[in-house]
């Protein structure tokens, strides 16, 4: 049985943390691969401390820990004390009742009803845009209190009435008891609330997702945003960073717990080993906001050779952003930072954030609860958020760098005008295969449906995308209004089960280069990514026709500096600016003088740039009940 | 009543929790340098009492006289009083010397001095040399002699020791006992000692105070109390007694058990029924013949200075100390000497105890589902 208990743990512990020990494996992987260590290398390391916007998120991320913990500490404990001293047993057990609540409550449902709250009180007294750095903090203080609470509450138990009435009988006030006294044998629970609290700050995310207003990203806001493109293995070194911070706090909790629990100990050492925990506790806090609050560094010389064409007129004036993650150049591997530029060159301040679908930033912008200046959203949603009075047409006069602009990504369906958007980067879909996996010559999406390849076909986890293929392969409109098209787009998806491997979006970028797939539908800048650590991927435009997007950039209406954001608009198209973008983003570029420069890595990229025509169909916003039509289907072929 | 020595004075205080009648028109009168004793059941008031003396609890209605002057609302921290806890209640973030220093240091007492009184103190309660240790490190025995030395060093006018030996075991108990009356005659202050223990109350106290069910049973010097009890509560508290239904026929004549005996009592009127108390240690067996009352032995129980016996006289047992030992089964006579007879008049406790024919009644409680024993503190 002792040898059977032992495996048990043993097995326990490796499926906890084999997880972790292969994520800081592969943070000091040389190459991008998830599943081939090439050499130790310290790369993603330096990358993510050389990105401006992940470095900005980690002071927020620690900058909001340390204030909402420390202010959660003072109300908890203060409210513990309340709660202990009362008299009525009922009133007690309903306020426990009541603080235990947001600690068993699903984030999600603290979350909405935070940002429901914000919202409202914020309509209520006239605020625009109601959410901002205060209302993240106020949410964090909120889930954080019961955890203060549940450590300070036991102390206080344990420590009893008679103390607070020893001091006071030996000639103390309340006040001067309960600090010579109270606070010193309740200490260690306060600072193990302090150290939880923290903690939980430090990687909430449902919660600060719903309450997080403009220009104050954290890391796991951060994380999740980047989900557009492939996830870095930067992210693996920030995680590793991360774990081993928190793992250091926990260790420092416990220690402290552990000590308080050996009474018989001798008495001192707890005392110097609490004094010595705050000293550090304190020092780590002052150093954290020192340091947050400290401007980072790095400047891009190029910025200066702009600053004679752009006016400082709107200095100390702040641009809201809000752009898909890992969509904009940000210093990483000496790239020009896009942000950190404009900012100098204009000195106008960017708050930056980050959305992963156009449908989280079109609920974040329609619940008016933020307001931004400058959005990146796809074409369908640009008709869709025009359609709704969601956008400000743009001045083009302040906007002279629009000649750049591909005279085929011009007057659009979505835009026919020419006045809402301009053009930002430009993306297919495509058929991905391995050459060694498949043989003959790909050209058509019917091999999805090959009985050849018979659990070896990966295909979109979005129902639009997997829709659009059987659409191509049966000649329809993508953006058909009749039921009877879907409804035959749907059979077709159903034959193709048998063959599948799987539904993915992410897990492709392991699936492909890993060979674990051979043949998958995904968008061509992302194939170069997987191409790089697997050569004999290959990727074709099937001739039935793919979806192509562009996505632009746009107004919201509730812009409150629309002269900035003409100006960001107008620096995101200088040439370099936008090269810059281009090699990052790793999409076709609608910037002519990108397109055309010789420095352009990937000017000549078959992939990108196809000198074949493609025949091609944009998405278009579909009314909602053809939409929940399809959804209906979807879930249909799903289960089917 | 209300002389000048009288240091303390509490006039009909009453107090209630929850609607519960915790003291019930309470009065008492210390006087300067005098040792009282509490004493009475758990739940009887007299914790509460001490911390009504402490000022950790205002009364609902009556007052509080200190020095002749009344400080009902005045805080703790402004009584000359000091308190000796149950469980001590020592700072366990601070070492010997500086819970002894406590109250000086608040008071902001010059540093030398302090250290001066606290040698002094540590002198007075035999712990040299144990100024660096921790409250942890230190025996049940040394905690106590700290949380006296922490109190007294404050010069109180009234000390307050709320069971403070409890805690001990037996034997230190009783060396505890003395020394905390050597402490008391030396220092010159009040003492006022809560405490259930009949017999530390009788050892210890110049005046006892009875209680029971927040009130003032009987206030007595230790030999009042044990010899002229008021009633059979007391009676029955204090000491071991044979409380036995009686009918006073005239002045010094009792009749019990159907017999009349010579008693010391008068003052009551013809034919009144009272009840008798009689103590185990006052009845002598003898041959049946020879006694007024005769009974049968039911059980003998050996405990070293004496036997224990019960004798059952018509269904009532009584209790009988004696180094003559009986057998279960024999037939006795009791012999009792009139100044053995106490009478009491008769009161709502009468009729509850002195009758041995079932456990004591701290057992009955524990065994009775329909009591809830209370906490000592109230």
């Amino acid at each position: 049985m002792k040898t059977l208990g032992k495996i048990f743990n043993a097995l326990i512990f490796i499926f906890l943390y084999a997880p972790i020990a292969v994520m800081i494996v592969f943070s000091f992987n040389s190459s991008r691969s998830t599943y081939v260590f090439e050499h130790f290398s310290l790369k993603w390391y330096g990358e993510f401390l050389n990105s401006t916007i992940t470095i900005t998120a980690m002071k927020n991320t620690l900058l909001l820990a340390v204030i909402s913990a420390l202010i959660a500490t003072v109300f908890g404990t203060v409210a513990s004390i309340g709660i202990y001293n009362l008299k009525s047993k009922t009133a007690k057990g309903a306020i426990m009742g009541v603080t235990n609540i947001p600690m068993m409550n699903p984030d999600v449902v603290t979350g909405v009803s935070l940002m429901l709250l914000f919202v409202f009180i914020g309509r209520f007294l006239g605020f625009g845009s109601s959410l901002s750095v205060y209302t993240i903090l106020i949410a964090h203080i909120t889930f954080n209190l019961p955890y203060v609470i549940l450590n300070v509450l036991p102390k206080l138990r344990q420590i009893g009435n008679t103390y607070t009435e020893a001091a006071r009988d030996l000639g103390c006030t309340y006040t001067k008891a309960f600090m010579k006294v109270i606070l010193p044998n309740i200490y260690s629970g306060i600072l193990s609330g302090f150290l939880m609290a923290f903690t939980l700050s430090l990687d909430d995310f449902v919660i600060s997702y719903f309450t997080n207003g403009t220009g104050f990203q954290t890391l796991p806001l951060l994380i999740y945003s980047k989900t557009k493109k492939s996830v870095k293995p930067d992210i693996y070194a920030l995680s590793t960073v991360i774990f081993v911070a928190v793992l250091i706090l926990l260790i420092l909790v416990n220690s402290v717990r552990a000590k308080s629990e050996k009474e018989q100990k001798s008495k001192k050492s707890v005392r110097a080993r609490n004094i010595t925990l705050s000293i550090i506790s304190a020092t780590v806090c002052v150093a954290i906001v020192v340091y947050s609050a400290m401007p980072s560094g790095k400047y891009g010389d190029f910025g200066k050779k702009l600053e004679s064409e752009y006016s400082t007129s709107l200095a100390g004036t702040t641009l809201n952003v809000f752009n898909w993650g890992e969509y904009i150049s940000d210093g990483s591997d000496d790239t020009l930072n896009v942000i950190e530029a404009f900012e100098q060159t204009t000195g106008i301040e960017v708050n930056y954030d980050n959305y992963d679908s156009n449908e989280t930033m079109y609920s974040k912008l329609k619940s008016g609860a933020v307001a931004y200046d400058i959005i990146i959203p796809s074409d369908y949603m640009i008709e869709r958020l025009k359609n709704e009075n969601m956008l400000k047409k743009l001045d083009f006069k302040q906007i002279p760098n629009y000649k750049y602009i591909d005279e085929q990504y011009k007057n659009l369906y979505f835009d026919e005008k020419n006045e809402y958007s301009v053009p930002y980067s430009v993306g297919k879909t495509g058929l991905i295969y391995n050459s060694k996996m498949v043989k003959g010559d790909v050209n058509s999406w019917s091999v999805m449906w090959d009985e050849k390849y018979k659990g070896q076909v990966l295909t979109f986890n979005n129902s639009r995308d997997a829709f659009s293929i059987a659409q191509f392969m049966l000649g329809q409109d993508v953006n058909s209004t009749k039921k009877s098209d879907w409804k035959a787009a749907a059979e077709l998806l159903k034959k193709q089960n048998r063959v599948l491997q799987a539904r993915v979006m992410d897990e492709i970028f392991t699936k492909m280069p890993g060979n674990n797939a051979a043949i998958a539908p995904y968008y061509a800048g992302d194939f170069l990514t997987m191409y790089e650590s697997n050569k004999d991927l290959r990727f074709v435009y099937p001739k039935e026709g793919v979806n192509v997007f562009v996505d632009s950039v746009c107004v919201p209406s509730n812009s409150k500096n629309y002269e900035a954001a003409m100006m960001f608009i107008n620096f995101l198209l200088e040439p370099e600016v936008a090269l810059a973008n281009a090699e990052y983003i790793c999409y076709a570029s609608p910037h002519t003088a990108v397109v055309n420069n010789d420095r352009y890595s990937l000017k000549d990229n078959e992939i990108l740039y196809p000198k074949k025509k493609v025949k091609e169909q944009y998405y278009h916003n579909i009314d909602p009940e053809i939409r929940s039509y399809y959804e209906k289907l979807w879930e249909e072929v799903l289960l089917s | 009543m209300s002389n000048q020595k009288n240091i303390l004075e509490l006039k009909n205080i009453t107090v209630s929790f929850d609607g519960e009648k915790v003291l019930d028109d309470i009065s008492l009168s210390i006087s300067d340098k005098e040792f009282v004793t509490l004493l009475g059941p758990s739940g009887c008031g007299k914790t509460t009492t001490l911390r009504i003396i402490a000022g950790f609890l205002e009364p609902d209605s009556g007052d509080v006289f200190f020095d002749g002057k009344i400080i009902n609302s005045l805080p703790a921290n402004k009584r000359n009083v000091n308190t000796i806890f149950q469980r001590y209640a020592l700072f366990p973030h601070l070492n010997v010397y500086d819970n002894i220093a406590f109250g000086l240091k608040v008071k902001k007492v010059p540093k030398d001095e302090i250290k001066q009184r606290v040698e002094e103190m540590l002198k007075l309660v035999n712990l040299e040399g144990f100024e660096k240790r921790s409250i942890a490190k230190l025996s049940g025995g040394q905690q106590q002699r700290v949380a006296i030395a922490r109190a007294v060093i404050n010069k109180p006018k009234i000390l307050l020791l709320d069971e403070p030996l409890a805690a001990l075991d037996l034997k230190l108990r009783k060396d505890m006992q003395v020394e905390l009356k050597n402490i008391q005659r030396r220092l010159g202050i009040t003492f006022i000692f809560v405490t259930h223990d009949q017999e530390e109350a009788l050892s210890m106290s110049d005046k006892v105070v009875v209680m029971n069910e927040g009130k003032i049973q009987h206030i007595g010097t230790p030999k009042d109390v044990y010899n002229e009890p008021v009633n059979a509560f007391v009676a029955d508290f204090i000491g071991e007694s044979n409380i036995i239904d009686g009918v006073m026929l005239d002045d010094f004549k009792v009749k019990i058990e159907g017999v009349t005996l010579q008693c010391l009592d008068k003052g009551f009127k013809t034919n009144e029924a009272v009840d008798v108390v009689i103590r185990p240690e006052d009845v002598d067996i003898v041959h049946p013949e020879k006694g007024l009352i005769t009974g049968e032995v039911t059980s003998v129980t050996f405990l070293g200075v004496h036997f224990e016996i019960i004798v059952d006289v018509n269904g009532f047992k009584w209790m009988i100390q004696t180094t003559d030992e009986s057998k279960v089964g024999d037939k006795v006579g009791l012999l009792i000497e009139p100044d053995a007879i106490h009478i009491m008049k008769k009161s709502k406790y009468s009729g509850l105890y002195g009758d041995y024919s079932s456990f004591s009644d701290e057992m009955d409680e524990i065994s009775n589902p329909d009591v809830e024993i209370e906490d000592e503190e109230d």
